[in-house]
């Protein structure tokens, strides 16, 4: 079995003094996808950020076998890389720019970005098909584009484990088609992927999904599992059908 | 790429700076001067410092107008946002009023009196616009959330600007003074304040260019920004006092000029797209350029008589802004 990534035990989480998230425990494998699903409100979201630790949370949150509180603001980050939902790029940095932001945690404050962040940036560039886009603005992209550079930035940090809330809400297919291939290859270079997705159909894709309902764990197991399949469908009201199409599991609303 | 560009840029404001501040020199009380006597008393206890002034200042303005729309991310943001302006209206307002009731009262200066002149109408505008920046980010309970702040500052700015009205109102003496400070005035600029300014303006400009990264981390948000390792919540105290120390020290020595500190990071913008630290340089190498240029002209325009620099600034700032606004580029503001 493959180590852990990152483990909680009885994890709370209350946002204005209500618990949004109660006793989760949850172990997510290293070098492997999970996908986590759920209704509107059920703290999918919410769940990220508390394991990205960019919101307080009491129990136990251990990233790769340290216990979060102990690691410092700078570990964390080189640790984890986030990204979030409708990450706003309001501003007027350039495509390059907003890649090389992902390269903070591995800058002090006194040097700014050396030759190997340089390069790092200019792979992610040429892997993500960015290249013609660079010097643009991010306001002078389209959805779909600045989705991809956003991406971008997240995967500059080159940490072992990426976070990501809802990365390809609006995306077409062939984008989708993308992302995929992209966590594909990022899964086989050992790196975690914890992914938020409101479409079940790409949810099915991962190696694991995490289902929450309510700010509950329903059930952690793997797409193939019947029993996550009669738990989604509770959840979700009895309104839906899974079938497999080709090797693929499809979920049909009816 | 960029970096030739932020090279080319900062040399042409620093060539700018010069040309502006060689005709603030050659520019005296009947207009343009082209025979200028470099050795006149004139011209160097009175024009030097009061053109280096105004550029410290208006350098100042322009670092602190950037801060302000970096930390608020809202290209709308000026240094005056969190009552600064306003608390220092009020200790301009409390030391005039104080001052006229005393005289009054007992004829001569007593020896508080005395303390209190020593202090001072610059010492009381400084000291207004900590407190107001305070009182602004006590109302706000600190500086996590942004829109908070924003309506603390409309608070405390109303809220100051009545009891200063309320003042003048009750000491109608103090009228003409205050007036010349609520323009913006940069005939009292001394070679003493210029130190002061100079000194606040290098640590303030080192500060925020080594702090820069927060705020291009906060352009993708603040949760991002923290997810980078960003330590959002000290940092930004620390980048809010700042600008707070930029804003009070040049609104304490030259009243309230409108416009540059908004007007200077909006014009940087339009030339220069990237990073923080750059920004942050030319939007104040451009506030220099813009209120020496303001100088310049306030005191050339209509010689012999003087207008006072706020009004200038007034107009060419919102003339520059409505420009703006009918631009077609005007989605990238």
């Amino acid at each position: 079995m493959k180590p852990f990534a990152i483990q909680t035990k009885d994890l709370h989480v209350s946002i204005d003094k209500m618990q949004v998230l109660h006793s989760m425990d949850l172990s997510i494998e290293a070098g492997r996808w999970t996908c986590v699903v759920g209704p509107n409100g059920a703290g999918k979201s919410t769940l990220l950020k508390a394991l990205a630790g960019l919101i307080a949370s009491t129990g136990q949150l251990h990233i790769q076998g340290r216990a979060l509180i102990e690691m410092s603001d700078k570990d964390r980050a080189k640790c984890m890389a986030w990204l979030g939902q409708q990450e706003s790029g309001s501003e007027d940095l350039s495509v390059r720019d907003v890649l090389m932001l992902g390269r903070l945690p591995h800058q002090s404050l006194w040097t700014g970005a050396s030759a190997q962040d340089q390069s790092i940036v200019q792979a992610w560039i040429d892997r993500l098909q960015l290249a013609h886009l660079q010097d643009r603005s991010l306001l002078q992209l389209s959805g779909g584009e600045r989705q991809r550079v956003l991406l971008g930035r997240a995967l500059a940090v080159q940490a072992p484990i990426l976070l990501m809330d809802e990365p390809i809400a609006n995306a077409d297919i062939p984008h989708q088609s993308d992302w995929l291939q992209t966590v594909k290859q990022l899964t086989q270079q050992q790196t975690t992927v914890v992914s938020v997705l409101h479409d079940l159909n790409l949810a099915m894709r991962a190696d694991q999904v995490v289902l929450v309902h309510q700010g509950r764990l329903v059930i952690q197991a793997s797409p193939e599992d019947p029993l996550l399949h009669q738990a989604l469908t509770d959840v979700f009201e009895r309104r839906m059908l899974i079938h497999k199409v080709t090797d693929h599991w499809v979920v049909l609303a009816i | 790429m960029n970096l030739s560009r932020v090279t080319v840029l900062t040399w042409s404001l620093l060539a700018l700076s010069l040309m502006a501040m060689a005709m603030g020199l050659m520019t005296g009380s009947l207009g343009w001067e082209w025979h200028t006597d470099w050795h006149d008393p004139i011209v160097q206890d009175i024009r030097l410092p009061r053109t280096l002034g105004a550029w410290l200042a208006g350098a100042l303005l322009g670092l602190a107008g950037a801060l302000a729309q970096g930390l608020f991310r809202n290209p709308l943001a000026d240094p005056y946002l969190l009552g600064c302006a306003s608390g220092a209206s009020l200790g301009v307002a409390l030391a005039l009023a104080i001052g006229v009731w005393g005289y009054a009262e007992v004829g001569q200066l007593s020896f508080a009196m005395q303390w209190w002149f020593r202090l001072g109408l610059t010492g009381m505008a400084f000291i207004g616009a900590w407190v107001a920046v305070l009182l602004t980010l006590m109302l706000a309970r600190g500086a996590e959330q942004t829109l908070r702040l924003l309506l603390a500052g409309v608070v405390v700015g109303v809220v100051l600007g009545a009891v200063t009205s309320l003042l003048t109102f009750a000491f109608p003496q103090t009228l003409p003074a205050m007036q010349s400070f609520l323009l913006g005035n940069t005939t009292m600029l001394s070679g003493q304040a210029c130190v002061m300014m100079g000194a606040i303006w290098l640590v303030c400009l080192a500060l925020s260019c080594l702090l820069s990264p927060l705020l291009d981390g906060l352009r993708l948000g603040e949760a991002t920004a923290q997810s980078l390792g960003l330590q959002v919540k000290p940092l930004r105290i620390l980048l809010l006092a700042v600008m707070g120390l930029a804003t009070a020290s040049a609104v304490a020595q030259t009243g309230l000029i409108a416009f540059v500190g908004l007007v200077a990071p909006h014009l940087v913008r339009s030339r220069f797209q990237g990073p923080y630290a750059s920004l942050l340089v030319l939007s104040s190498l451009m506030g220099g350029v813009l209120l020496t240029t303001a100088d310049v002209l306030a005191r050339g325009l209509w010689a012999p008589q003087e207008l006072p620099v706020g009004v200038l600034t007034g107009v060419l700032g919102g003339g520059y802004l409505l420009w703006r606004l009918h631009s077609p580029s005007v989605k990238a503001m």
